[in-house]
């Protein structure tokens, strides 16, 4: 095994000068050689979820500015409990944490039975709109609007929206279209998509 | 579950040992037995690549990704940059880049791009330790690892599937990057075997195991050591193998992507119905 590291050596010699005459691939040898082995990094640049949670929501161009409710699953149905307060965001605290890779999930009310509540104007964020999490830790992770889309809830796009992405993302999610009264309820989903801000 | 033999993408500006070798005919008769042992070695590096199944992202957009990973036990940090094999400004950089390091992923529009390596800190324009041309395909993701002695510096491009599994599972693949070992077994402590004599600078498939805490039982000749690695729920991982300072194996799990974990079922109640009940309010109807 030796002899054949020693030959590939050459070849990645050759390689990197500007010919494939070089030759013998000793200086880039030199270049960066610690000189023995060193242990693998600690840090993780994609590693496992944050202890952290999300606390507060701000996306200055609707002028929403909101503490977060954590919100879970309904036992029963499965279903995502929504915020308790009309004026306050909920982030699911049972999914991603803002920031790590994975699609972080903040949900809030579009209206209460006589008022807007506090994504009323969730549907104005546009391509590049800036949102703002804040953690526990007092971190703040910015992100940015990729697109807005609306689906309604029976057929609502749980892969699109829940399932798993190589990147740190965030779903803002509010109602949307026709209020049916005799359930209470808007038949659709308005759903922000933003990915992390780049650093 | 053993090394996937599917293509791979793999388009490495370095070319592999044979054609290095072929280029010095004088040295070929001396070379010969080494050329045998090279080429098996080279065969085993690119016939056993990974898995690339449709990468099921929710969220690529109109492009693919790209990560770097610094697999090299002796080569000191490097800085990465990225361009497009047309040329002009560095569309990626990444600093100080140490040992073991697997960055997050960037998008990057289709196309063809070069990445490359330089020692940490150094002046514009200095010759790459390493560098290799990469196919940036929508929707796709991959790994560019570079791996290997410094004497003897590889990289190579792994397709990452980024399916995740299904509920309470987490998905699971080995890269093996040691250059003590040419190949490594891992289990579970509790007998789940994970990857059989899988080569450094190959990917196995990928298994879904019980997401949640395992410890993993890494043998090689000589060597027998427990990892311990945090699987968490609907996630996509990659378990590299990689040497540590004093010559026994340590592994370092990575994310490849991950869902939301147990996903809310339908649509979110999220409305009073003022708007629709209330026009009186003179709240803007959407959509």
């Amino acid at each position: 095994m030796l002899a054949a590291t020693a030959t590939i050596a050459v070849a990645v010699g050759g390689n990197s000068g500007s010919a494939a005459g070089a030759p013998n691939g000793l200086p880039s040898r030199a270049a960066g050689n610690a000189g023995k082995f060193q242990d693998p990094s600690a840090e993780n640049l994609s590693g496992p979820r944050s202890a952290t949670t999300a606390t507060r929501v701000q996306i200055p161009a609707i002028g929403v500015d909101s503490g977060l409710e954590q919100l879970a699953l309904d036992p029963a149905s499965g279903t995502l409990t929504p915020p308790v307060a009309w004026l306050s965001a909920g982030w699911y605290a049972g999914g991603t944490v803002p920031g790590d890779i994975g699609p972080a999930v903040i949900a809030g009310h579009v209206d209460s039975v006589t008022k807007p509540a506090v994504f009323a104007r969730l549907g104005e964020l546009v391509a590049g709109s800036s949102i703002v999490v804040t953690l526990s830790d007092g971190t703040a992770k910015e992100f940015v609007v990729e697109r807005v889309t609306r689906a309604p809830k029976d057929a609502f796009p749980t892969q699109t929206v829940y399932g798993p992405t190589p990147t740190p993302q965030l779903r803002l999610i509010t109602c949307d279209g026709i209020f049916n009264r005799v359930t209470g309820h808007y038949l659709d989903n308005l759903i922000v998509f933003a990915s992390l801000a780049p650093r | 579950m053993t090394s996937a033999p599917a293509p791979t993408s793999v388009s490495s500006s370095l070319e592999s040992a044979p054609s290095g070798i072929s280029s010095r005919p004088r040295r070929r008769g001396r070379l010969a037995r080494i050329t045998a042992v090279t080429a098996l070695f080279a065969l085993g590096l690119f016939g056993a690549g990974s898995l690339s199944a449709q990468a099921a992202t929710s969220e690529t957009g109109s492009s693919g990704f790209v990560r770097v990973a610094h697999l090299s036990p002796d080569t000191k940090s490097v800085d990465v940059s990225l361009t497009a094999l047309s040329g002009g400004t560095s569309l990626l950089q990444l600093k100080n880049v140490d040992y073991g390091t697997v960055s997050g992923y960037s998008p990057l529009a289709a196309g063809t791009y070069v990445v490359s390596m330089v020692p940490a800190g150094s002046a514009p324009n200095t010759k790459p330790i390493i560098s290799a041309s990469i196919d940036i395909v929508t929707a796709k993701t991959i790994t560019v690892a570079v791996f290997g002695k410094n004497a003897a510096l590889q990289a190579k491009v792994f397709q990452d599937d980024l399916t995740g599994p299904t509920a309470g599972d987490a998905r699971i693949r080995l890269i093996p990057a040691s250059t003590v070992t040419n190949t490594v077994s891992v289990s579970t402590t509790t007998g789940l075997v994970i990857a059989s004599n899988a080569e450094t600078g190959t990917a196995t498939s990928y298994a879904s195991v019980p997401a949640g805490p395992w410890s993993l039982q890494l043998t090689a000749p000589a060597i027998s050591v427990t990892s311990p690695v945090q699987l968490a729920n609907g996630s996509v991982n990659t378990l590299f193998v990689l040497d540590n300072a004093s010559g026994s194996l340590t592994v370092k799990a990575v994310l490849d992507s991950a869902g939301v974990g147990a996903a809310p079922v339908g649509g979110v109640q999220t409305g009073g119905g003022a708007r629709a009940e209330l026009p009186l309010l003179g709240l803007q109807p959407v959509g």
